[in-house]
């Protein structure tokens, strides 16, 4: 399965925005309001997708219950008083883990994947604000570098944070996730927005700890259309922008391997995230923000009815 | 027309192509990349080979292989030839400078016929209006024909020239075609230089230098090796054998070729008798050593010539010697009556010492003193005695005007008159003794090394008589500071000197024997006298042999040789000479005019009019390295000697040397065109290289 994106097809009753246009707004809160505000007027009567509120269970009815809770179509049937459950009484924790390594700061077209990243953070984190859920962020490199709580008020320092977030270190997944692991407490959504250059099995183990401890946990795969098709620059040197080191790259030769290998990859992380129960999303710093942002919902909406 | 190259060594700069060829195939850019987020796939792929193996710029490789290719060519200096009828069609004027090399080493095999040859040649390619000298050159030149259009009398010039038995002086000869030269204003002004341009031939001169504009064409001469051996030196060591001396002639041998010599004749050979032969053999390179025995009669000179078989080269197959018995400086020593008989023990020790020369003592009481004894004097030692008056101060006044030498030994027994007017003979004016105590002895200081009697005192190495002490001395005042030689502690003159007509006079204020001083003690007193007496009796070492090109002053050469003093007085006084060369030329010399130009091998005979005067013989050689074949770099030389780029001529064949011959023209600017190209695709190159190495894209 290939993960590209056909920007080519576009989904009926939205409207796109083009990242590069976003990047003339003002603020990182203005994108993610003009993003998220275009997404659901772009659906019209679309179903409400928050998740604070799925049904998890009936249990019996115990004197002190809510009866309006009561779910009278069971009782007609089986004659029994049960209430309904739902999964998150309260609303949801959503934690942006944002990937603000070196590596992030690579812009070959119009935007950056760190600017992406933060758009696609913030605009997540408008929309949970939307359905009342708390939005917090933690911004990493080799560590962690801010750390913003869930909360529903703040937001205006999550954005803030987004906003300031500059590349200036390499990057590493181990440490940070395991910090992240320790740090958040109540259970909650961790949506983590990086480019990925980790080893499948470090990330796989890294985030596993997360989701041992009950989180709910999307992968956001953020690349430049550069890093998917291997490039012919000028000059044949290529510099890793976290290490420094050098490499004499031969574009004809290594096209092909590097596009093999880079596609494996992301299927190795869509395959092996997915066995674990954690969402995989791969966007490339082309894709428009709310059609990233309607394909990713669309489809977890359709898994969780599924579930 | 036909190209060719100057340098073409430098040809072996194209292996340099290789270079941007690596380059471009393992350059690595360290100077501009390409920032990547991530080399982690990358990295696995290996590429090492492909790399390697890709060149990418194929062009810009290609400019910079041209680029290093055309740089070798320029330096290789390409010239193309035309025939040069086509230049003199052209109406343009052509001064020629035929350097014709006349050196004795140019008898070998055919070079001389070739050299002249080619002369020919270059004098007959000249077009109708141009003009050609003709210098003839070995270590002198002469020119034999100047500037002119006249065919004939080139021609002429030429067939009148002769090889000589002088060295090749190509530096001289170069700077005279210059200066002839230096005036044209052909619009062609060239120098053709015909020789066997031996590696000798540079040895001396200053290094010439061609004006702008004279193009210098060589033409080595190189004839087919063949044996050549030469006696190179003669050395001779006398040794007293009774009134006469034994003399030992000990000649080397040298083969100069790189092929053998085998059973070739050595000749010994005195006044045109051969006295003794033998045979040798030599192989490449080697040097032998031959050594004869004469005996010789008192005053007896012997022409000896010591030979070889024919060879390559006849010049250098003989070696011409005059050999005299061991010279000697006539001493009369004058003393006073009433001195110790001893007296002169020392000084007559000391000058017993040595042969070369030897001191022959005769003693006399001043008061038996008689005017033939000066007469048969060279110096005459008044040794603690009165000066003689009257007569025999008059005769001694003669005696040093016509170069005798007299050393006053002014001691207690000084007395009389001091002849020191200008009639006189010594200097100063004689005071009375002065004493010094054993504790407080004078030292002899402030010594005038630069003096000739005393020039064996300078130096660290110099003999030392400070360590003398002197207890008396004679008081000498009224001395110029210049007379002076030698000095007291006290600055009061030791030695002091005067010169009357050709004559010399020295005085010694002290004792020569150690009545009064310890100077006959010291190891100084015998070089201190020799020193002296050579300087007082203006001696001149013997000389055997004079080197071709050398010139030679006939009245010091006449007194070297014993039994000639009144020859070298004669000549001294302006007596009319003739010298006779050894090919029978007769020539005059001026009056007073008592130099000899050597410019042949063999014996000279100096005829010397006047009464008592002998004909002096002198033998000549021509210098040992004219013998020696070995080519010089052509191109090397003429490089160095040429202010713009030459043209020459190399090769070890019979034949000329060269291609190019006085009916050609060359063009060697090539080389500032490839140049002037390889600046501008450097200049391209940069710019291409810049543009392509400006960053694609910047993150």
């Amino acid at each position: 399965m290939k993960l590209t994106r056909d920007t080519a097809t576009p989904i009926p009753g939205t409207r796109f925005i083009d990242p590069e246009v976003l990047t003339r707004l003002s603020s990182v809160e203005l994108v993610a309001k003009t993003v998220v505000s275009g997404f659901i007027s772009g659906l019209h009567h679309a179903p409400y997708f928050g998740l604070s509120t799925d049904f998890a269970e009936h249990r019996a009815y115990n004197p002190g219950d809510d009866v309006r809770r009561i779910d009278w179509r069971v009782y007609g049937r089986t004659d029994r008083l049960f209430v309904r459950e739902f999964q998150a009484e309260t609303n949801a924790n959503l934690t942006l883990v944002l990937d603000v390594s070196k590596s992030m700061g690579f812009q070959a077209g119009g935007i950056s994947k760190l600017d992406y990243g933060r758009f696609l953070a913030a605009s997540l984190g408008y929309l949970s604000l939307q359905q009342r859920d708390r939005v917090g962020l933690i911004t990493f490199d080799e560590d962690l570098v801010s750390l913003v709580p869930p909360s529903v008020k703040h937001f205006d320092r999550v954005l803030h944070e987004l906003d300031t977030a500059t590349p200036a270190r390499a990057g590493g997944f181990e440490k940070p996730l395991a910090t992240i692991a320790r740090t958040l407490g109540r259970r909650g959504i961790v949506a983590l927005i990086s480019d990925l250059y980790v080893e499948p099995k470090v990330l796989l183990d890294s985030l596993t700890e997360l989701r041992y401890r009950g989180h709910d946990v999307l992968v956001f795969h953020i690349l430049d259309p550069a890093e998917v098709a291997l490039p012919e620059a000028e000059t044949p040197q290529f510099e890793d922008m976290e290490s420094g080191a050098r490499l004499s790259v031969v574009h004809a030769q290594m096209r092909e391997s590097y596009d093999n290998a880079i596609h494996a990859h992301m299927e190795t992380l869509h395959r092996q995230l997915g066995e674990r129960r954690m969402d995989y999303r791969f966007f490339d710093t082309s894709t428009p923000l709310d059609h990233a942002l309607f394909e990713y919902l669309s489809e977890r909406q359709h898994r969780v009815q599924v579930r | 027309m036909s190209f060719g190259l100057l340098t073409p060594l430098f040809l072996a700069g194209l292996a340099a192509v290789a270079i941007p060829i690596l380059v471009h195939l393992v350059r690595r850019d360290e100077r501009t990349s390409f920032a990547f987020p991530s080399l982690m796939f990358l990295k696995h792929i290996s590429v090492r080979e492909h790399r390697r193996r890709s060149i990418r710029h194929w062009w810009l490789l290609a400019l910079r292989c041209l680029i290093i290719a055309l740089l070798c060519l320029a330096f290789a200096k390409p010239f193309i030839e035309w025939p040069t009828n086509s230049v003199a069609s052209l109406g343009d004027s052509r001064d020629r400078v035929v350097l014709l090399d006349r050196s004795h080493s140019m008898q070998s095999g055919s070079r001389w016929d070739d050299a002249r040859a080619f002369a020919a040649e270059a004098i007959d390619a000249l077009g109708s209006g141009d003009r050609a000298a003709l210098v003839l050159f070995d270590h002198d030149t002469l020119v034999t024909q100047e500037l002119t259009s006249d065919r004939a009398a080139l021609r002429g010039a030429l067939a009148n020239a002769e090889t000589g038995h002088g060295h090749t002086d190509l530096n001289g000869a170069i700077a005279r075609a210059s200066a002839l030269l230096a005036e044209s204003r052909a619009t062609t002004r060239e120098i053709i230089l015909i020789s066997d341009f031996q590696r000798s031939a540079v040895a001396s001169g200053t290094q010439a230098r061609i004006a702008p504009g004279i193009d210098i064409i060589a033409r080595a001469i190189a004839g087919t090796p063949k044996a050549n051996a030469a006696v190179a030196a003669v050395k001779l060591a006398r040794t007293p054998l009774g009134a006469g001396a034994a003399v030992t002639l000990t000649a080397r041998i040298v083969n100069t070729s790189a092929l053998p010599m085998d059973d070739t004749d050595l000749v010994l050979e005195v006044d045109g008798q051969v006295r003794e032969r033998r045979m040798l053999s030599l192989a490449p390179g080697e040097s032998r050593d031959a050594t004869f025995r004469l005996v010789l009669a008192p005053e007896e000179l012997l022409r000896v010539r010591i030979h070889i078989g024919a060879d390559a080269l006849a010049a250098d197959n003989s070696f011409h010697v005059l050999v005299s018995g061991p010279t000697a400086i006539p001493v009369l020593l004058l003393e006073d009556r009433g001195a110790p008989p001893d007296k002169a023990l020392h000084l007559e020790e000391a000058l017993r010492q040595g042969d070369t020369p030897g001191f022959p003592v005769t003693r006399r009481f001043v008061s038996q003193l008689r005017t033939s004894n000066i007469d048969d004097a060279a110096v005459i030692i008044i040794d603690d005695a009165p000066i003689p008056g009257g007569e025999l101060g008059d005769s001694l006044r003669k005696f040093l005007q016509s170069g005798g030498g007299l050393l006053v030994v002014a001691a207690g027994r000084t007395q009389g008159s001091w002849p020191n007017g200008e009639q006189g003979i010594v200097p100063g004016r004689l005071g009375p003794p002065i004493s010094r105590s054993d504790a407080n002895a004078a030292r002899l200081l402030g010594m005038n090394t630069l003096h000739p009697a005393l020039a064996s005192f300078a130096g660290a190495d110099g003999g030392d008589l400070s360590s003398a002490q002197v207890f008396r001395y004679r008081r000498l005042t009224g001395v110029a500071d210049e007379a002076v030689l030698v000095r007291y502690d006290d600055q009061r003159v030791a030695v002091a000197e005067r010169v009357v007509g050709r004559g010399r006079v020295l005085v010694l204020t002290t004792t020569l024997d150690p009545s009064w001083n310890t100077l006959a003690l010291q190891p100084g007193y015998l070089p201190f006298l020799h020193e002296a007496l050579k300087y007082l009796a203006s001696h001149v070492p013997a000389t055997s042999a004079v080197a071709v090109g050398d010139t030679l002053d006939l009245g010091i050469y006449a007194r070297s040789l014993p039994g000639y003093t009144q020859t070298a007085v004669a000549l001294s006084r302006g007596a009319v000479v003739t010298v006779r060369t050894p090919s029978g030329k007769q020539i005059p010399m001026a009056p007073g005019e008592a130099y000899a130009q050597v410019r042949e091998a063999g014996f000279h005979e100096v005829h010397v009019s006047g009464g008592g005067a002998r004909s002096v013989v002198f033998a000549a050689n021509p210098l040992p390295r004219e013998s020696d074949l070995t080519p010089l770099d052509v191109t090397a030389f003429v490089a160095t000697i040429a202010t713009k780029d030459p043209v020459d001529d190399t090769g070890e064949s019979g034949q000329a040397a060269g291609a190019r011959s006085g009916d050609t023209g060359v063009d060697e600017h090539a080389w500032q065109l490839l140049l002037l190209i390889c600046a501008m695709l450097l200049a391209l190159d940069t710019l291409l290289s810049n543009r392509l190495s400006r960053p694609l894209q910047e993150t």
